[in-house]
């Protein structure tokens, strides 16, 4: 098993690699000299010469990244071309809050999506199954803007259940953080809930079709005891690796919501310095999205042994 | 805890309560179960009555599609509600088990009555380990603590022929041959001392040498837990030597019931007959053709008026294609079939020299044997 995991972790550095040089390229690709952007469009030619030197932007691209990626291995992401503060610290502040906000919303999700998908199953075709299925289609066809705006006008404006923006420290006031991010987490955790209890249904209609459901009910076992300790996990497979990919159209979801939510995570940050073109900002933030997701999937991947014994020694997975 | 107290604990719940038998321990009484598809009503079951002592076995012979999988499921409740119909009575220990709701019908299976399936590969959760799978419905059904259903489960991995069954306790079934898995199963199936065991086709899946010792694994614990069991398969030859009753299928029905001997002895359905000739023989030359049954088994859905064999059957005279027979008492006690032409009668033979003067299919070569004699 610390075999397995080591092997591949060993596989996880090109990737991280050639994520990191896709990083770099995507910035320095994009039209335009930085230079001119930090300066203006009046600065005299001696002092955008200055500047991209001061920058290593004249150095061949391989050496510019390749020293960039040096620093940023150690920490040094430059500063904010905005207000001349690390980037390291914007990143420290923000990243946080986009991640409690995802961990809340998959937390959302699997709580709902799991006896959803379950009594789908169990029951195919009843009202109960019928309602979640109609519920879960409503869910992937709204764009998780709409569902946003619409949280906010029923939980906020109408109800004032909960605040419709702003955000307080989870270390400040734990309760009010909460109730501030609620509303963004459902609205993010929609969008997965619907995929997760579609495929949870589909796969645990197989699962219950095998013999050995079979042989648990001829075995006289109580049929929540069959759902749960028999059908449940051989069911997950899919969903975990779902989940997994999934991180990716919840990163897209989060920059949306942050933005109507105003909640100054990540996304927040990477769609402002986009705006003001503070592009030491953007990169860090890409990269750091990036790696999140490169490694989310990593131990994706490593829940398999847990989940299927049959997959648990290096040789049947390699 | 050593292993004898483990055995002697183990044996105590495996015979629960010790009942003078009385009557059959299970009476099938006209069963019927159909299945609602878009083609139509398929008649899996049509009708099966027979019943089984305590101890007893009875061997359900048929083809494929025969219903004989149907019916051990039926007997056990374990079909789907939806789009089935079951008719008819399960009578087991005096209590019809058709007529119990679903909770009560769990106390039953796996305490009182157990299955082994056909596909050991299949049967196990791949998810969960050995020890679990056994203890799980010894401590449901008969209540024991964690560490005294493993202490019965390490015993009865060791009774069913498992090396090092501590080790095995905690392994997971795709860490075991087939022919382990099956004996697992049959471990589990034992685990609380079922009066009843329905096998459905229980080697099916095993290679021919394995066959052999899981055949023997289930006679020895049969005979030492004094059970009564139901052997389902399409392998006359795996029934011969270990049942002490034959119930021959065919389209749902049982066509031919008899005791063992007085089958291979005496058959009288024609179809019997065709399974006996299809089991290759060692005394064969090298390269003799297998005796097929010509035909396929008949469409369950639109049974055809008469004996549903007739299509395919080198015995059958017009009558068959019109009357069904009905089962017949033959002369040998607790001997019936159901066929108006039997094989080794004077009708019979009539009906078969008939058939070929007029170049009806090719009859099986112990037809042909005996009408000569």
């Amino acid at each position: 098993m610390a075999r397995l995991a080591g092997r591949k972790f060993l596989l996880l550095i090109p990737v991280l690699l050639i994520v990191s040089i896709a990083t770099f390229l995507l910035l320095n690709l994009l039209p335009g000299d930085p230079a001119i952007n930090i300066l203006g469009l009046g600065a005299t030619p001696a002092a955008v010469h200055q500047l991209r030197q001061q920058l290593h932007l004249d150095d061949p691209i391989y050496l510019r990244y390749t020293h960039w990626l040096w620093q940023t291995l150690h920490g040094q992401l430059g500063e904010s071309y905005l207000n001349k503060e690390p980037v390291s610290t914007a990143v420290r502040q923000h990243f946080p809050v986009t991640l409690e906000l995802m961990v809340i919303s998959q937390v959302i999700a699997i709580i709902v999506s799991v006896p959803l998908g379950i009594w789908s199953a169990y029951r195919p075709n009843s009202w109960a199954d019928r309602a979640a299925t109609g519920f879960s289609f409503a869910m992937l066809a709204a764009p998780p803007y709409m569902l946003g705006v619409l949280m906010v006008f029923v939980f906020a404006v109408h109800w004032h259940v909960f605040p419709a923006t702003g955000y307080v420290g989870l270390t400040q006031n734990p309760f009010e953080n909460i109730r501030d991010l609620f509303l963004p987490s459902l609205t993010l955790a929609l969008g997965s809930l619907a995929v997760y209890v579609r495929l949870l249904r589909a796969e645990m209609i197989a699962t219950l079709q095998e013999d050995y459901i079979t042989m648990a009910r001829a075995k006289g076992m109580p049929t929540g005891f069959i759902l749960l300790r028999h059908a449940l996990r051989p069911s997950t497979f899919s969903l975990v690796t779902v989940a997994g990919l999934n991180v990716g159209t919840l990163i897209g979801g989060a920059f949306i919501i942050e933005y109507i939510f105003a909640i100054p995570g990540i996304g927040l940050l990477t769609v402002n310095s986009i705006y003001s073109r503070d592009y030491l900002v953007v990169q860090a933030c890409v990269l750091i999205v990036a790696v999140g997701f490169v490694l989310v999937n990593f131990f994706m991947d490593l829940m398999y042994p847990l989940l299927d014994p049959r997959t648990r020694h290096a040789r049947s997975s390699a | 805890m050593s292993y004898r107290s483990a055995r002697r604990r183990a044996s105590a719940h495996q015979y629960p309560v010790y009942r003078e038998p009385t009557g059959p321990l299970l009476e099938v009484i006209d069963l019927e179960t159909h299945f609602r598809t878009e083609r139509g009503i398929v008649r899996a079951v049509d009708g099966v009555s027979f019943s089984l002592d305590r101890g007893r076995t009875l061997g359900i012979v048929g083809e494929s599609g025969s219903g004989k999988t149907i019916l051990s499921r039926s007997i056990m409740g374990l079909l789907p509600r939806r789009n089935v119909t079951r008719h008819g009575q399960v009578i087991f220990q005096d209590r019809d088990l058709t007529a119990l709701s679903e909770a009560e019908l769990r106390e039953v299976r796996g305490a009182e009555i157990s299955m082994i399936f056909q596909d050991p590969m299949t049967s196990l959760n791949p998810v969960v380990r050995i020890g679990r799978q056994i203890t799980e419905s010894l401590r449901h059904h008969l209540g024991v603590d964690k560490e005294e259903a493993k202490d019965t489960a390490v015993g009865l991995l060791r009774s069913v022929g498992i090396p090092k069954p501590e080790r095995r306790f905690d392994e997971y079934p795709h860490q075991l041959s087939g022919g382990m898995r099956q004996r697992v199963i049959i471990a589990i199936a034992l685990a609380c001392g079922p009066k009843l065991l329905l096998a459905d086709e229980p080697t099916t899946a095993l290679d021919v040498t394995v066959q052999a010792q899981i055949l023997d694994l289930l006679a020895t614990q049969q005979r030492d837990r004094y059970m009564a069991m139901i052997l389902v398969t399409h392998d006359l030859g795996v029934v011969a030597g270990r049942t002490d009753e034959i119930a021959v299928m065919y389209a749902g029905k049982i066509v031919e019931k008899a005791p063992t001997t007085v089958l291979f002895k005496d058959m009288k359905m024609p179809y019997t007959e065709a399974l006996v000739q299809s089991i290759p023989r060692v005394t064969n030359s090298s390269h003799t053709r297998l005796r097929a049954i010509p035909g396929r088994p008949p469409d369950l859905v639109n049974p055809i008026p008469g004996c549903r064999f007739a299509p395919r059957c080198p015995y059958a005279q017009e009558r068959c294609w019109v009357d069904e027979p009905p089962l017949m008492e033959g002369v040998n006690p607790g001997h019936t079939y159901a066929c108006w032409f039997p094989v080794g009668t004077t009708e019979g033979r009539a009906a078969l020299e008939r058939n070929q003067q007029q170049g009806k299919p090719a009859p099986p070569a112990a037809a042909l044997e005996r009408k000569g004699a």
